[in-house]
């Protein structure tokens, strides 16, 4: 029985992923950045 | 457990809420008003050719409750908001659940108020042959709004010191509402078919279960919510 | 200490690299290694096709997520009530956030799964139901988070809200439970996990292994952004004072 022939989604689904958790990263230490270049009391989210 | 005390002044507080309610009808008005307009809403955003009226009755009666329980929850702490009015009944001598348990006491006769009005009329437009499943209409009715209430009071006594409340509450409370509106739809969709009640059993004790636990654990929640 | 004081021992903290340590450099080697070895190094799987290998990235981050990030979560919002230290808020508040992004992880690779194997991208079924709503109750819970000014306040409210949707957990799963037997779903094809073989066993037990680290780094950096907006508030306090 030969395998239906469905690589393509699992591509994309690997690359959603890994997606996701690149722009999750990027995020943490985007917010990392911008805390550590503000000036004083301007803290408006966590 | 609560002791009489705590139910005493329970009762002073819902009674104060229901008297305010009575004299400025605002909350009430509007969410009879939005329940028999979504209940109309409701019957054109189906084909009637396709799914029969009676179908739906059910589902757009619980749908209806859920959205204009809502509206009367965000009032519920908002009133207090005005004057600080919510010191003076922390600064009462009374136990924090007292104040919890008064306002769930008045969202409670809110959403009995709502039903009363939208059952009815859901009934008569939706042509829904009632007869003895009427009781066990009310029944699941009074559980469901039980538990909607326990935990609509907290998150309404929760987001009213936040920036947007009235975004907030149905955000954070509805996903605490699926099983309930679940139970209860499917609850009444088996009495409105004619069939006994004692095939939405498993669905009534799940909502007896969950009115059991969230109303303690509302309860035991609000004093951790409020103090200073 | 002076304002500008703070702000230089932030900058300085920036300098060192950020919330990223040694522990999330190994972690991405990790999971890359595994990609590339669930990709490059893993048979097909005959029945479902290379559709499979979305289980390999799949599984092990609804077991992180669902178990480990929200359990972690609502024990850490159980203590923070009991000892009131805000470091377990700080640590609840990171679990619930670094969840998310993996629940995201499973909400977003098992439809495209679930499109080849079963032919629809999604089934109210009992998993993925609970697994959508608790994507909706943590998502709820960060927006109240950002919502609340005080940070007393906002400790208490989400530490309240993580334990209530504990309680909620059973109740979503058992009415899911209930909905599904009086409504008969399709058959559909289930992923026979117990009898992998050992080629795909050793790739799936590797993924778990990695993705579990890759939330340990996650979660460490996210604490670490945690602790720098506290110290910051802290900061800004004594400017004020």
């Amino acid at each position: 029985m030969t395998p239906p022939d469905n690589a393509a989604y699992y591509h994309a689904a690997y690359a959603a992923a890994v997606l996701i958790w690149t722009l999750y990263s990027a995020s943490i230490w985007w917010r990392f950045r911008r805390l550590g270049a503000r000036p004083p009391d301007s803290v408006s989210d966590r | 457990m609560a002791g009489t005390s705590t139910w005493a002044a329970a009762l002073v507080i819902a009674r104060k809420d229901v008297a305010v309610e009575v004299r400025t009808r605002a909350a009430f008005l509007s969410a009879t008003v939005f329940a028999l307009l979504a209940a109309a809403i409701f019957y054109y955003a189906w084909d009637p050719t396709a799914v029969s009226s009676l179908d739906l009755a059910p589902g757009v009666l619980w749908v209806i409750f859920t959205f204009s329980g809502l509206l009367g929850l965000n009032r519920s702490f908002g009133a207090e908001l005005s004057e600080r009015a919510i010191d003076g009944l922390l600064t009462a001598p009374i136990a924090r659940e007292a104040i919890f348990l008064g306002k769930a006491l008045a969202n409670l006769a809110f959403l009995i108020g709502v039903q009363l009005i939208a059952i009815p009329a859901v009934i008569l437009l939706y042509n829904v042959p009632v007869g003895r499943a009427l009781w066990g209409i009310a029944a699941v009715g009074l559980l469901a709004a039980i538990g909607l209430v326990a935990v609509g009071t907290l998150f309404s006594a929760m987001v009213v010191n936040t920036r947007f409340a009235e975004l907030l509450l149905p955000m954070v409370a509805l996903p605490f509402f699926v099983p309930v509106i679940m139970a209860a739809a499917q609850a009444t969709t088996t009495l409105v078919a004619g069939r006994p009640i004692a095939e939405a059993g498993g669905w009534i004790r799940l909502l007896g279960a969950f009115d059991l636990v969230f109303a303690a654990a509302c309860t035991v929640a609000y004093p951790f919510t409020i103090e200073r | 200490m002076p304002a500008d004081e703070a702000r230089s021992e932030r900058a300085g903290s920036r300098k060192r690299g950020g919330p990223f340590d040694w522990v999330f450099v190994v972690a991405v080697a990790a999971v890359v290694a595994t990609i590339v070895r669930a990709v490059y190094f893993t048979p097909v799987e005959a029945r479902q096709g290379a559709a499979q290998k979305i289980f390999y990235l799949h599984a092990p981050s609804a077991f992180v997520a669902l178990y480990v990030a929200f359990g972690l979560m609502a024990l850490a919002s159980a203590l923070y009530l009991w000892l009131r230290d805000p470091r377990l808020d700080q640590l609840a508040s990171s679990s619930a956030e670094v969840g998310l992004a993996f629940t995201t992880v499973v909400l977003v690779t098992g439809p495209i799964w679930g499109k080849t194997v079963w032919g629809a991208w999604w089934t109210w079924d009992a998993r993925l139901t609970l697994t959508l709503f608790l994507w909706l109750i943590i998502l709820g819970y960060l927006v109240l988070r950002g919502a609340v000014e005080d940070r007393q306040l906002r400790a208490r409210y989400s530490a309240v809200l993580a334990l209530l949707a504990a309680l909620l957990i059973p109740f979503i799963h058992l009415s899911v439970y209930l909905f599904r037997t009086l409504h008969p779903q399709p058959i559909v094809l289930k992923p026979s996990a117990p009898s992998l073989p050992p080629e795909m066993l050793t790739t799936f037990l590797m993924a778990l292994a990695s993705i579990l680290l890759l939330y340990v780094a996650l979660l460490r950096a996210r604490y670490a952004l945690a602790r720098a907006y506290a110290s910051a508030d802290a900061a800004d306090d004594e400017a004020y004072a």
